[in-house]
């Protein structure tokens, strides 16, 4: 076995060996699935409670100054109130459940006033849907045609048909089941792996260990070693990610059930190809940074409070994903795709949904490749500066002095 | 003549304005126990740095073997550095067992000699446990363990010493010893003179990155002279600036370093016509120490 896999080994081993590494990939989609349930859960009993309330109401009082509520209409628990003030009264002496008032302005004001008493903070809209309900129910009576009236109540479905530079667009969900997996395969990869690189860069610094392995490893060797040791892990963690999820998502169609139309995902083997190629661009990027900061900071901690700069400088995009999406080809996209941290995340984001002309992936592969270089060339340089300076952070301007001295 | 394991030819090297190392020369042989010393500062560690490729020299050449150090040569050599730590988090025999894959061994190999050396140096309850569980005084046996572990033809020590216990530094004497029986060459870098004396064959001293002693400890010691005597006494030991002047001194002994020209002779025949009661007599040569104060000054 050669040395960078022997460094790769020993790599791979330390972090999947660890209990916590396995116990963070189950428990990522545990927590996901204990807040999908907690939260349906919750809703439930929201929804229980409410049904409970309306099932013992027996006296809603209806006051009506617009003359739209008919008289006819009204049956119990409905009961037709004279005065509102009376009725006001009535609700807040608890001898009745609610009151509605439909003033004579409603037409231009747009206004109902309900009167009911505080039973809890989940219930405090219960009687919303009821109010606007008599009112609504109260004008299609002056619709003499069932079939209007029945058209008027149902769910009415709207089939759409979009054009996109004159051909119709595919706007099944199941479109969008790739760029969600490409982003979350690129996080998984990219955020994940180059903290454990951080980590490992430091803590041969930290711990005193780096002078004794740069006497049996050369610095290049360390550094792919990590590098094939780390893409093992990212690689295991999404193995055991995707086992999982495929096990949530099956579990939760026999739940729930939702239908795949898998013949929506439509993905070509050039956008697999560009996908792949930009995750593995990040990736290294990434870990380049990590390296270069890792042997530039004396500790672990230090090194970690400042790569956060560069995490956040790759997940920034996040933040105005509104801009991405409506406009995937506008200019904002473009300068992103194409700038340092952010483009890989944008290139495979535009590739998945069809948003990159050729030129644009020629030029991302191109960019992409350019940035690693020099992500590379900077953190050996770094690392062949700072992996011996054991007391000092190392600032661009030692490095280019100590690159004079050479 | 005997075979040079190590060649140091006019190696120089500077940090920026800063020139530690001057056109430094040495050589080593091959089954000797060879001493690097001087003060903090001198370019003991800057040397060692740049024959083992991990500094690069700015003129010179440094070669072990006749070639330029490469990290595929480890599987021959040994190196303990005096910045040194380990794999806190990990358990001793995977730390130990990954040291000697590297070196070139099987993973077999390298746990079967792990566990051995963790039972002659007592450790061999520790193999599972994490190193962070252990003690610095056996951290330290660890460290020198996988410097050892590929049973190098070189072995190259910084401060080896540092932070033992006498029972440990006797026990890492004794290794070196063995190792130096089997054929191993020795390098190391001590501020213990004694430990110098005790197993070198020879010794460089260096001072702001210049060689100012090189050869045998003991011709070395010889060019300093056998003006020093060593005597024990009751009594009040005299002041005599024609004679001699005292060092290191105390309640009932002292070293007299003689006046030029002056002999033992004179010195011995002054003290008995005292009043001082002289219960040993020895005439040496100076100390390492006392030549390392000396040449530091």
């Amino acid at each position: 076995m050669n040395t960078i896999l022997k460094v790769a080994k020993k790599e791979y081993l330390k972090i999947v060996q660890k209990p916590s590494f396995w116990i963070m990939i189950v428990i990522v989609p545990v927590i996901y699935l204990g807040l999908a349930a907690v939260s349906g859960t919750s809703a439930t009993q929201v929804e229980k409670k409410i049904a409970e309330e309306v099932k013992n109401i027996d006296n809603i009082l209806i006051v009506d100054r617009s003359g739209i509520i008919s008289k006819n209409m009204i049956v119990p628990p409905y009961f037709i109130a004279d005065d509102i003030e009376i009725a006001k009264e009535q609700v807040r002496g608890g001898s009745a459940d609610a009151a509605f008032y439909y003033p004579e302005n409603i037409l231009t004001e747009k206004v109902i006033q309900i009167y009911a008493p505080d039973t809890s903070l989940i219930s405090r809209d219960r009687f919303n849907a009821v109010a606007v309900e008599m009112l609504k129910q109260n004008i299609l009576m002056e619709i003499k045609d069932p079939a209007r009236i029945a058209l008027f109540s149902s769910d009415i479905k709207l089939e759409k048909t979009l054009y996109k530079n004159g051909v119709a667009v595919d706007q099944r969900f199941e479109v969008f089941i790739i760029p969600i997996v490409s982003i979350l395969v690129y996080f998984v990869m990219v955020m994940f792996s180059s903290g454990f690189m951080l980590s490992s860069v430091s803590e041969e610094k930290e711990n005193r260990m780096i002078e004794t392995i740069l006497s049996i490893v050369k610095p290049r060797q360390l550094i792919w070693g990590k590098l094939v040791g780390l893409t093992g892990v990212s690689l295991t963690s999404l193995f055991a990610l995707g086992v999982l999820m495929t096990g949530i998502v099956v579990a939760s169609t026999n739940i729930f059930p939702i239908t795949i139309d898998w013949s929506a995902v439509d993905v070509t083997f050039g956008q697999i190809l560009l996908s792949v190629f930009y995750t593995i661009g990040g990736f290294l990027f990434l870990s380049s940074i990590m390296v270069g900061v890792g042997a530039a900071m004396p500790k672990y901690r230090d090194a970690q409070q400042f790569s956060s700069v560069f995490i956040i400088l790759s997940i920034i995009p996040i933040y105005f994903a509104s801009f991405l999406l409506a406009e995937p080809s506008g200019v904002l996209s473009r300068i992103v795709s194409f700038t340092p941290f952010t483009a890989p995340l944008i290139l495979i984001f535009r590739s998945s949904i069809g948003a990159l002309t050729m030129w644009e992936s020629i030029l991302g592969v191109v960019v992409v490749t350019l940035y690693v270089m020099a992500g590379f060339y900077f953190a050996f340089k770094l690392f062949e500066v700072g992996s011996l300076e054991v007391n000092r952070k190392i600032s661009f301007k030692y490095l280019i002095q100590k690159q004079k001295d050479k | 003549m005997s075979e040079s394991i190590i060649s140091v030819k006019n190696f120089s090297k500077s940090f920026g304005d800063n020139k530690v190392v001057t056109d430094l020369s040495f050589d080593v042989q091959k089954g000797e126990v060879f001493a690097l010393l001087g003060a903090n500062g001198s370019g003991k560690t800057t040397t060692i740095r740049c024959l083992l490729n991990i500094l690069q020299p700015d003129s010179g050449a440094l070669l072990i073997d006749g070639k330029k150090y490469d990290q595929s040569m480890a599987s021959h050599v040994g190196y303990l550095p005096e910045e040194r730590g380990l794999y806190t988090s990990e358990k001793v025999i995977d730390t130990m067992v990954y040291f000697g894959e590297l070196k070139g061994m099987s993973a077999n190999d390298a746990k079967k000699w792990s566990l051995e050396y963790l039972n002659k140096v007592g450790l061999h309850d520790k193999a599972k446990l994490k190193v962070k569980k252990l003690s610095s005084g056996q951290q330290q046996k660890i460290q020198l363990g996988i410097t050892i572990i590929n049973q190098p033809d070189l072995l190259i020590l910084d401060e080896p010493t540092k932070g033992l216990d006498p029972v440990n530094r006797t026990l890492l004497m004794d290794m070196l010893l063995e190792m130096k029986e089997k054929g191993s060459t020795i390098i190391f870098i001590t501020h213990q003179m004694e430990e110098v004396e005790k197993i070198a064959n020879r010794l460089i001293m260096i001072q702001d990155g210049k060689r100012i002693l090189y050869g045998a400890v003991d011709e070395v010691k010889a060019q300093f002279g056998e003006d020093r005597i060593h005597v024990q006494f009751r009594g009040v030991l005299p002041e005599n600036d024609r004679l001699y002047s005292v060092a290191n001194d105390t309640t009932n002994s002292a070293s007299l370093i003689l006046k030029e020209g002056i002999t033992p002779k004179e010195t011995l025949s002054y003290l008995a016509g005292t009043e001082l009661k002289i219960t040993k007599f020895e005439v040496a040569a100076p100390s390492l120490e006392e030549i390392f104060v000396m040449v530091s000054k």
